[in-house]
């Protein structure tokens, strides 16, 4: 068995965790984000102890909103001149730049504290799929998808389209109206 | 006493050193003038006590917090919900506190493993019994303990319990699917 | 009593984590008093108790505790106490006016009983050296060392 020190350093050592964002709604992928940011995945959490997670997000340009989020909800953006905050879309925000929609949602959603800047720096965001590959092999696990992405039509194979099932099977001789 | 007015006007005031004294024992580590000035000092320390009253009923709330968030965490990295791992065990009357199951979930991983594993059969065991199917694999159910009519089942448990949603569900599914 | 902590909150104590003295006791047991020194006055009503307890108890003490070295001090007008000196160099001081040879033979079994070491608020009431049989909790308890098989799927998906 370790002895004590290693033993410390074992518990309290960091994981680099994958989250793909790809479909996600962002609210609530900024609450889990947040969950494995702050430690609280661990049975040795503790507010004051420093025991948080890497999180990579990959695909962050493709994430989620619903209804009509992407018009409606605003974000406060500096343009850089003085007394210029702007409120800008969410749509005009993710053009800008694809990953600030996702650090501005999980920097909402962290503990309003003095932990909160150091928390971030350990969120890496990436817009595509493409990793670094100092930042690849350091992953460890995934961190479960809030909900399954739905697939296009195009993606199922003919075997499982022909396996769907159906309300009623239209006679041979049945035409659709127009 | 006082039998004459003499003797009234001669008795000497209340020790005033050593009043200060009591003041300045509880007030000798604040900062500046609070643990000199007899006026700041005594109004800082019952402060101070009114805080610590205050603190020490806000630390068990705090504590229990934060048990509850541990054992969530260690009860969803085997797949189990934090309600399911303790209703489970309160139905095999597995009576372990929060503290100490959080203490077994840090320091004797394997142990809380199992525990987990109890409450997941005795849950699962507690919905089988309520929907009118036969539990498989072990048996917790059969033990007796002080609670003389709770049998293992779901709905012997709402009843002895007094579980009022859990109730609502035991009734649901037994009048949908009636035991046989 | 001799376990009266000073202090208002928890600040102003000092708080530390229950020790022994070399692990005192769970092989053989060491008495750590050492010397004990009974001051009191002749005369005075205050220091009668401890007249008392040198006339009645003190002899029994001293026979059936042969590792503690006894002294009787007699100084006039003085307030009565007893001073006990500890294996480690702690100096004990414990005031005994108006307090009965009965309640004094307490206190003086109290300071053999002790540990010589200062008297702090514990944080807990219990201590072990050696917290976790099957090991603690680490991130790797429950899962595999290297990526595990959904990370793997990931990547495999992400490299299509």
């Amino acid at each position: 068995m370790a002895s004590r020190v290693q033993q410390h350093w074992l518990t309290f050592s960091r994981m680099w965790l994958l989250c793909d964002a790809r479909w996600q709604p962002a609210p609530e992928l900024a609450k889990r984000i947040c969950k494995y940011l702050e430690g609280r995945h661990k049975p040795v959490y503790h507010p004051l102890t420093d025991c948080g997670d890497h999180v990579v997000v990959i695909n962050t340009k493709e994430v989620a909103f619903d209804k009509n989020q992407w018009e409606k909800k605003l974000y406060a953006v500096n343009t850089g001149y003085k007394n210029t905050m702007i409120a800008m879309s969410a749509k005009d925000f993710h053009r800008m730049d694809p990953t600030k929609v996702v650090e501005r949602e999980v920097y909402s959603e962290l503990p309003k504290n003095l932990q909160r800047k150091n928390l971030m720096t350990r969120l890496h965001l990436f817009p595509d799929e493409n990793i670094p590959d100092n930042i690849k092999q350091n992953l460890v696990d995934i961190i479960p998808p809030v909900m399954e992405p739905p697939k296009r039509l195009d993606e199922f194979t003919e075997e499982e389209k022909a396996s769907w099932p159906r309300f009623f099977i239209p006679p041979a001789d049945y035409k659709p109206s127009d | 006493m006082f039998l004459t007015l003499a003797r009234y006007a001669r008795s000497p005031p209340p020790d005033k050193w050593w009043k200060r004294r009591y003041v300045y024992n509880n007030t000798w580590r604040f900062w500046g003038r609070h643990r000199n000035c007899y006026k700041i000092a005594i109004q800082s320390m019952q402060h101070a006590w009114r805080a610590a009253k205050r603190g020490r009923r806000e630390k068990k709330r705090f504590v229990r917090g934060l048990w509850i968030e541990r054992l969530r965490a260690a009860s969803e990295e085997h797949g189990l919900s934090y309600q399911h791992l303790v209703v489970g065990l309160d139905m095999a009357q597995v009576q372990l506190d929060r503290k100490v199951l959080s203490h077994l979930a840090i320091y004797e991983p394997k142990t809380f493993k199992s525990i987990v594993e109890i409450a997941r059969i005795s849950y699962g065991e507690g919905l089988m019994a309520a929907t009118g199917k036969q539990p498989e694999g072990v048996s917790l159910g059969s033990c007796t303990g002080t609670r003389g009519s709770f049998k293992g089942d779901l709905w012997s448990y709402c009843k002895c319990r007094n579980v009022r949603g859990g109730l609502m569900f035991a009734v649901f599914a037994m009048t949908t699917s009636p035991r046989t | 009593m001799a376990n009266h902590i000073v202090g208002a909150t928890g600040r102003t104590v000092t708080s530390g984590f229950l020790k022994s003295v070399l692990q005192n006791g769970t092989g053989r047991y060491v008495c750590q008093l050492q010397r004990i020194t009974l001051k009191f006055c002749k005369a005075s009503v205050q220091s009668r108790g401890a007249r008392d307890y040198v006339e009645n108890h003190l002899l029994d003490f001293a026979a059936s505790n042969p590792g503690v070295v006894v002294y009787v001090t007699p100084k006039p007008e003085i307030h009565a106490r007893i001073v006990a000196e500890y294996l480690n160099g702690e100096i004990h001081t414990l005031f005994i006016d108006k307090k009965s040879a009965e309640e004094i033979q307490q206190h003086v079994q109290s300071l053999v009983w002790r540990s010589g070491l200062p008297l702090i608020r514990l944080r807990k009431t219990q201590h072990t050296e050696n917290p976790s049989i099957q090991g603690q909790w680490t991130p790797f308890t429950n899962r595999p060392c290297t990526s595990t098989a959904a990370l793997e799927e990931k990547l495999k998906t992400l490299s299509k």
